[in-house]
């Protein structure tokens, strides 16, 4: 088995890998179901304030409620996801201890991969963000305790992280495990690093020139790969090695190419048409990665559109799903309620299971005696 | 009621995870993996159909303009309801401490049964505290990434509706585990069968080292055996993927008998070699049916020094001669009294009945120094392999007489636990709710 095999068998390429249409399609109805049910628990919400008024006049303004409401758009959506993932950032070095930062990756990967299915409209990131990174700090083997990870955090409280916490498993679909290009780009350097004699770009210059060039090309594509391009779909639509090479040909565009020449030049002439496609492939993924740098070079205009994204939000979030820990604590009573109910629910649905087993069994009618009475 | 289509967005059939990738043009390909069992796919096939029974869905089909809204589930919950709606609960087979285990069944076909590992909550409000246990977050984050013939299959994940426990449902293996078979006076086996055993055992934890991910707790108890005769590696509690150089690991893993010279003496570095050396021990077990380095701990103390002169006295001392950098390891304690490496002669008298190749293929595999030690994958490429006796075919593998429950017992166990530990009480189960 190759290792391409064994990536295809890994949860990130099984769930979470799409091509770009799949990935907008995907965004889309994400964003068409979300603003369906903001709309109609908007208008719940309006009705039972009516009701509770007494007011049978105002139920004609009930019509019109439900179409009132803007929703945000599958972008406006993007960029709040965006400045969650940002916020999950920034958080790296508010703890005693910085988190690693495959710890940070992850979570904001575990963030990207819950709103795909989820809006923030339906639940805002600031609630998400939270646990994303508690929980990828269990999932990564880089556990803290859940009092002195909300020590440092304004406003955050244990139940706060722990309330969504299985909400947002969901929404990953209980596929826990991110790879990351960060730590392919490592065995990519090595590599480079024992073929640098052979590289066209490095002609006849002494080893240590090479080693510094390597090194930094290494450490500002490490820098690339674990900020701007967690900013990115990069992970929904390339593969770890992809990004890597990606990252290091935004970082030094000779090297990387050069390198890649060498290892096609090994090769068999006849897989040309591969090299070619890998080419475009890292290509396309470099394009994502500068596409984030310049608009990333925009702070003033992105601050501004957040601003108006908040505000326009503000109105459209779920009334019935602000409150998270609400939300648990009452799933948690509801269960103890139907507790009983279902016990009884489970006796009942045995009995008929017997009888109808019992029934099936009489294929050819009742036995002979019961007839004969 | 007509199956949904993929165009109308219609709230039974969302946006829901299992669902999802169903019928995007990715499908195709995930098909044609070897990923999961064909039972899976039954499996989630009937996820996608709603059942027209269920009184969440009917609800939820309704416009949700009525005067008093039904429960409105999150996409989430209703996929949660849906998951479990496809299973029923057959019986109970047993419990450990960490978690109860019961045999469920599919709504869809009754007679495909299914082990279901309901994490148990802790008493320690402390545990509590932190949220979804640690443990279980490993277990269903790499039972998740593997799929082999001799891994435990993993199909689903969803909280009960009465007391929101995770509920992880796997392969349902009736044949008990390796560690009863070996105990089993009354189950002969021969070299044939324990090159078929090894080779199994082997060849999962190579899927899982070429997947990057250590085990961590190999012993018996974690092997269960299948209907078939296939071994299945199970329990992925304490697993954990291959740390990058200069990320620290604990050293406290691994049950004490199968645990490696290196992470005794507290190395916070290593690699596949601790899972090998595990797999030697399980080796030399099954060969003399019995533990090959057992110190008996008492339940106030950890053992790690006792096993360690345990091990000096079965293999010889462990020297900066014979594994260089030994005593730069952060616990490393002088072992007395000084004796030279076991040779092959000591294999032979004491493994008698494992043959040359094979008590060759058991030194590779317990070499103290974990870089000389064989790697999985060198165990698969050991000639022993190729040398008569081949091993038994699986179907004809000696298995015990009676098994029931004792699945129970290998997933329910808690991590690194030693059963013998707590001899005759962690194993008393209480059988009297079996039908």
């Amino acid at each position: 088995m190759i290792e391409d095999d064994t990536y295809r068998m890994s949860s990130q390429y099984r769930l979470w890998s799409y091509s770009p249409e799949q990935l907008h399609n995907q965004r889309v109805n994400t964003n068409h179901l979300a603003s369906e049910k903001v709309r109609a628990a908007v208008s719940r919400a309006r009705l039972s304030s009516v009701t509770g008024n007494g007011n049978g006049e105002q139920q004609q303004h009930k019509g019109s409620a439900v179409t009132d409401i803007e929703t945000l758009t599958v972008d406006e959506e993007l960029q709040i996801v965006r400045w969650g993932c940002q916020k999950i950032l920034d958080m790296k070095n508010v703890f005693d201890h910085p988190l690693p930062s495959h710890v940070i990756s992850t979570a904001i990967q575990y963030l990207r991969r819950f709103y795909l299915t989820n809006s923030p409209m339906t639940y805002h990131p600031k609630q998400i963000m939270v646990t994303a990174l508690y929980l990828a700090t269990k999932t990564e083997h880089h556990y803290t305790d859940i009092n002195q990870y909300c020590a440092p955090l304004t406003n955050v409280t244990p139940e706060d992280v722990r309330a969504p916490e299985f909400l947002l498993m969901q929404g990953l679909r209980f596929s826990l495990d991110v790879r990351h290009p960060a730590r392919s780009l490592e065995g990519g350097v090595s590599e480079i690093k024992l073929h640098a004699s052979a590289l066209s770009c490095f002609n006849g210059e002494d080893r240590a020139a090479v080693d510094k060039r390597i090194t930094k090309a290494a450490e500002t594509a490490r820098r690339l790969l674990t900020t701007q391009v967690q900013m990115t779909d990069a992970y929904f639509l390339y593969t770890p090695p992809q990004i890597y090479l990606a990252a290091l040909l935004v970082t030094d565009k000779t090297l990387t190419t050069s390198y890649i020449d060498h290892l096609f030049s090994r090769l068999d002439t006849a897989i040309g048409p591969i090299k070619q496609k890998l080419l475009e492939t890292i290509n396309g993924c470099a394009d994502l990665i500068r596409a984030e740098q310049s608009s990333e070079a925009d702070g003033e205009g992105t601050k501004k559109e957040l601003a108006r994204i908040g505000r326009k939000l503000k109105k459209c979030q779920d009334p019935e799903k602000t409150d998270i820990k609400a939300l648990a604590r009452a799933k948690a009573t509801e269960k103890r309620e139907t507790d009983a109910q279902d016990e009884e629910k489970v006796r009942k649905k045995r009995r008929l299971e017997r009888e109808r087993a019992e029934r099936d069994g009489e294929v050819f009618g009742p036995e002979l005696k019961d007839v004969g009475k | 009621m007509a199956p949904t289509t993929s165009s109308a967005p219609s709230p039974l059939k969302p946006l829901s995870p299992s669902n999802q990738n169903i019928q995007s043009a990715k499908s195709p390909i995930g098909r044609s993996l070897p990923l999961r069992k064909p039972s899976l796919k039954t499996a989630t096939d009937t996820s996608s159909k709603p059942d027209p029974t269920s009184h969440q869905d009917t609800s939820m089909s309704r416009p949700p303009k009525k005067r008093k809204p039904p429960p409105d589930y999150d996409m989430a919950e209703l996929l949660n309801r849906q998951i479990e709606a496809k299973y029923n609960k057959d019986k109970y087979l047993g419990s450990g401490t960490y978690a109860d285990v019961w045999r469920y069944s599919l709504v869809s076909h009754p007679s495909q049964f299914f082990a279901v590992k309901k994490f148990k909550f802790t008493d320690d409000p402390k545990q509590r505290e932190m949220g979804i246990n640690v443990d279980t977050l490993r277990e269903v984050k790499y039972l998740q990434e593997l799929s082999h013939e001799n891994i435990v299959g993993m199909y689903d994940i969803f909280s009960d509706a009465k007391d929101s426990r995770i509920h992880m449902v796997i392969e349902y293996i009736s044949g008990g585990d390796l560690e009863m078979l070996i105990k089993d006076s009354s189950c002969a086996y021969g070299l044939a069968d324990i090159k078929a055993w090894m080779g199994m055992m082997l060849r999962g934890l190579y899927f899982c080292h070429s997947n990057f991910v250590l085990h961590r707790d190999l012993k018996p108890g974690n092997v269960l055996v299948g209907e078939d005769g296939t071994l299945k590696l199970a329990d992925f509690g304490l697993a954990r993927s291959f740390a990058s150089p200069e990320q620290n690991m604990t050293f406290m893993v691994i049950t004490l008998w199968y645990r490696p010279p290196e992470l005794l003496f507290g190395a916070r570095h290593y690699s596949g070699g601790v899972d090998v050396w595990s797999m030697a021990m399980i080796l030399a077990e099954l060969v003399n049916r019995r533990p090959f380095i057992a110190f008996p701990v008492e339940p106030s103390q950890t053992g790690e020094i006792g096993q360690l002169d345990y091990m000096n006295r079965a293999l010889g001392t462990p020297l900066e001669e014979n594994w260089p950098g030994v005593t730069k390891l952060p616990l490393y304690v002088e072992q007395v009294p000084k004796i030279p490496l076991k040779d092959k002669r000591f294999f032979e008298q004491v493994f008698r009945t494992l043959d040359e190749p094979g008590r060759d293929l058991l030194r590779a595999m317990c070499i103290y120094d974990p870089r000389k030690r064989l790697t999985a994958r060198g165990c698969l490429e050991h000639e022993w392999w190729s040398l008569d006796p081949r091993p038994t075919d699986k179907t004809r593998l000696p298995k015990r007489s009676k098994e029931e429950g004792n699945m129970a017992m290998a997933l329910g166990r808690a991590q690194g636990e030693l059963d013998d530990k707590f001899k005759g009480v962690a194993k008393k189960l209480d059988f009297g709710g079996m039908k």
